[in-house]
């Protein structure tokens, strides 16, 4: 009889001890599963980010050496009881337009999307939205709109990601730079609310409570009030409410316009060399993701101000951005660690146990000339028998038992590092009360499901059970093998 | 014919007690030979040794003229000895038909039949036979094997006359008609009486008391 026949019949007719061995090799199984799925979730959304991220670089501005720059000129001003503001370094807080124009010029270089600074403005002709106060969130500036200056916006990451969509019209493109009239993207909010529609003109006066106490400190004059106007291009409707955090101001305020609009704006004020346009951000989009290095490198190669800037491409994003996950990584590591380990004390345990009851057994075996190796064999293929039994039902009952044993709460933490995740890309705090953020909601669905199996983790964790069975029955046996058929016979006496 | 021959046998244990101390003798096919002596006399060591469980201290036991230690004794135990013992050792998860089957390809049913058992009997566990019954299953699987030596201690040590009985002329049958040497271990009379030739140990040495 062979042993894989005499395996079969004692697992078969010995169902107690069979199922006591299933249960805890299920239980082990499951543990393993879970750390390999978790690990495994992981790399998913990791690659996801990645794919969401994409292949950019961010030209941002290096607050520090900025403000280096800017501290010999800057004066510090009373803007309102407590609180200061420093005056003059103004123009060393931004990005050069020049060096911005040799860089899209780069070989590999596909667009450019490029930000400056937003000025609060209260609206003459239309009121603004009032959509985020009645929600109760808190809008410091009540009744005012921002113009932000804007050159293209496919690349930008409120349009990217799904916040904003242009419902009717266009975005500001590159040949509003200059124009005579004001072109102005406003939100469906405030063009439902005033009942405007493309080609429709609006008015507003720049409300700059800051520059009144800076005037006021150096008795400055301005044409009062600086107003502006401008004619409505193009609608967006806002997709997901959301408060951006440069400007604290919600998007359905948000009034995108010609990138060097606060020309016009600081033109009306004397001293106007104090007030320049603030490039805030630039993002130049690749062409072809696989070139990325060599194009990162061209970028670099660039005579420009780089002392002044901080060149974020989509690899450092992409482990700023999973940084917080490699966390949850290695608590994943850990976890197979110590049930590998753990397991293996079990099954040792239980191995010596199941071993020493059957000795009688050995001893006849070896008496009748049974090699010592078949019989560790005999033993380790029932064992193996019924791990694939605890494992295929571990694999079937995975989500339940998951569930059971509280892994929601690691798919919980997951969700909630994808939630940061949003933070740190500066689109937005993300309020408790609500899910929305930048990533999708399918992103959403992947980040939430508890394990991610595949193929791949499924054969690692059948591996890692039957490697970790085999060398505990081995270690059990090592006392019985090494005794002499003699001593066996005299137990069996 | 295997002849099974013992020269100058001595064993001594691990705490210096020397407890065979220089046995002779020669084991023919087709005769059945009882061993007996008192408890502690080294019977059973006698019986590992010629079983190839253990080794002797100095001395050797030869099978058809072999010296067993080169024929290896995991290979003699496999092909040229059989064991039965006094507790059947049947393996329990098995039927009494696959406890015959552990090391031959043949079919176990007719020499379960030729023991005494039934087919119907020969498909049950070993638990669910008598201690006879058992017994039976235990010379099947010793004869369905390739071994010409039989070894068996205290075979009927467990058992009634009446079934104890059944068992010697199995053990006669398997001598006489099939030409095992059996070699048997006992403190039964009636199976020592029953022997071709009977050893006593005594004394850490091996006499013949009788000859049938």
């Amino acid at each position: 009889m062979s042993l894989f026949k005499r395996g079969l019949n004692s697992v078969i007719r010995k169902p107690i001890k069979s199922v006591l061995l299933v249960t805890i090799l299920y239980f082990i199984s499951v543990l393993l599963l879970m750390a390999v799925g978790i690990s495994q979730q992981q790399t998913v959304v990791q690659q996801e980010i990645k794919n969401q991220v994409g292949g950019s670089f961010r030209l941002e501005l290096n607050g520090e050496e900025a403000f280096k720059r800017a501290e010999p000129y800057t004066e510090l001003v009373e803007i309102f009881e407590g609180g200061e503001m420093g005056v003059g370094g103004e123009r060393f807080y931004t990005l050069d337009r020049e060096d911005i124009e040799k860089l899209s010029n780069v070989e590999g270089i596909a667009d450019i999307n490029i930000l400056s600074q937003a000025l609060a403005f209260s609206p003459i002709n239309f009121e603004n939205d009032q959509t985020q106060a009645s929600r109760g969130r808190h809008n410091p500036i009540d009744d005012d709109v921002w113009l932000t200056g804007l050159l293209n916006a496919e690349l930008l990451d409120e349009v990217s990601h799904g916040f904003i969509e242009l419902k009717e019209g266009r975005w500001i493109e590159e040949s509003d730079e200059g124009a005579e009239i004001l072109p102005l993207v406003i939100s469906e909010a405030i063009a439902k609310k005033n009942d405007l529609s493309l080609g429709d003109s609006l008015e507003f006066e720049w409300q700059d409570h800051e520059l009144d106490a800076v005037l006021e400190h150096f008795d400055w004059e301005r044409e009062e009030p600086i107003k502006m106007s401008g004619t409505i291009v193009g609608i967006f409707s806002v997709q997901r409410p959301m408060e951006v955090i440069l400007n604290l101001m919600s998007l359905e305020n948000t009034i995108f316009t010609s990138l060097n609009f606060s020309d016009d704006v600081f033109a009306q004020v004397q001293e106007e060399d104090r007030f320049h346009t603030r490039y805030n951000l630039a993002i130049f989009d690749v062409v072809e993701a696989a070139d990325y290095d060599q194009i990162r490198e061209n970028i670099l190669n660039v005579d420009a101000d780089w002392a002044l800037y901080n060149l974020v491409d989509s690899d450092e994003m992409l482990s700023r951005l999973s940084s917080d996950l490699e966390g949850l990584h290695q608590v994943s590591t850990l976890m197979f660690s110590v049930v590998m380990v753990a397991g293996f004390g079990m099954l040792w345990l239980i191995f010596i146990l199941w071993v020493r009851n059957r000795n009688h057994e050995i001893a006849i075996l070896l008496a009748i000339g049974i090699e010592k190796t078949k019989i560790v064999s005999q033993f380790i293929f029932e064992a193996l028998l019924v791990a694939v039994v605890a494992f295929s039902l571990a694999v079937i009952t995975m989500p339940v038992a998951s569930q059971w044993m509280d892994v929601k709460a690691l798919s919980t933490q997951l969700q909630s590092q994808v939630g940061e995740l949003d933070l740190v890309l500066e689109m937005g705090a993300v309020s408790s009360d609500t899910t929305d953020s930048v990533m999708t909601d399918d992103f959403y669905d992947l980040a939430s499901s508890t394990v991610t199996m595949t193929a791949q983790s499924l054969l690692v964790v059948m591996l890692s059970l039957l490697g970790l069975i085999s060398v505990s029955i081995m270690v059990a046996m090592i006392p019985v093998m090494k005794m002499k058929p003699r001593e066996i016979f005299s137990k069996m006496n | 014919m295997e002849n099974l021959k013992l020269e100058d046998l001595k064993y001594e244990y691990s705490n210096g007690q020397q407890v065979l101390k220089g046995i002779h003798a020669d084991f023919e096919s087709g005769k059945v030979y009882a061993i007996v002596g008192p408890s502690g006399c080294g019977k059973t060591t006698l019986l590992s040794l010629l079983g190839g469980l253990d080794e002797p201290t100095s001395g050797s036991i030869k099978v058809a003229g072999e010296n067993i230690n080169k024929l290896g004794l995991l290979n003699y135990r496999k092909n040229k000895v059989a064991f039965i013992f006094q507790s059947f050792n049947l393996i329990d998860y098995l039927t009494a038909a696959e406890n015959v089957s552990l090391l031959t390809t043949e079919s176990p049913y007719p020499m379960l039949e030729k023991v005494g058992l039934t087919k119907e009997q020969a498909k049950r566990s070993t638990l669910q036979l008598s201690g006879g019954q058992q017994q039976r299953v235990a010379i099947a699987r010793a004869l369905m094997s390739k071994a010409n030596i039989l070894l068996a201690d205290e075979p009927t040590g467990n058992l009634d006359e009446e079934t104890a009985m059944g068992i010697i002329e199995l053990l006669k049958e398997a001598a006489h008609k099939m030409n095992k040497c059996v070699i048997v271990v006992t403190h039964s009379h009636e199976l020592a009486r029953n022997a071709d030739i009977v050893y006593q140990l005594k004394g850490g040495l091996l006499q013949i008391t009788q000859i049938t």
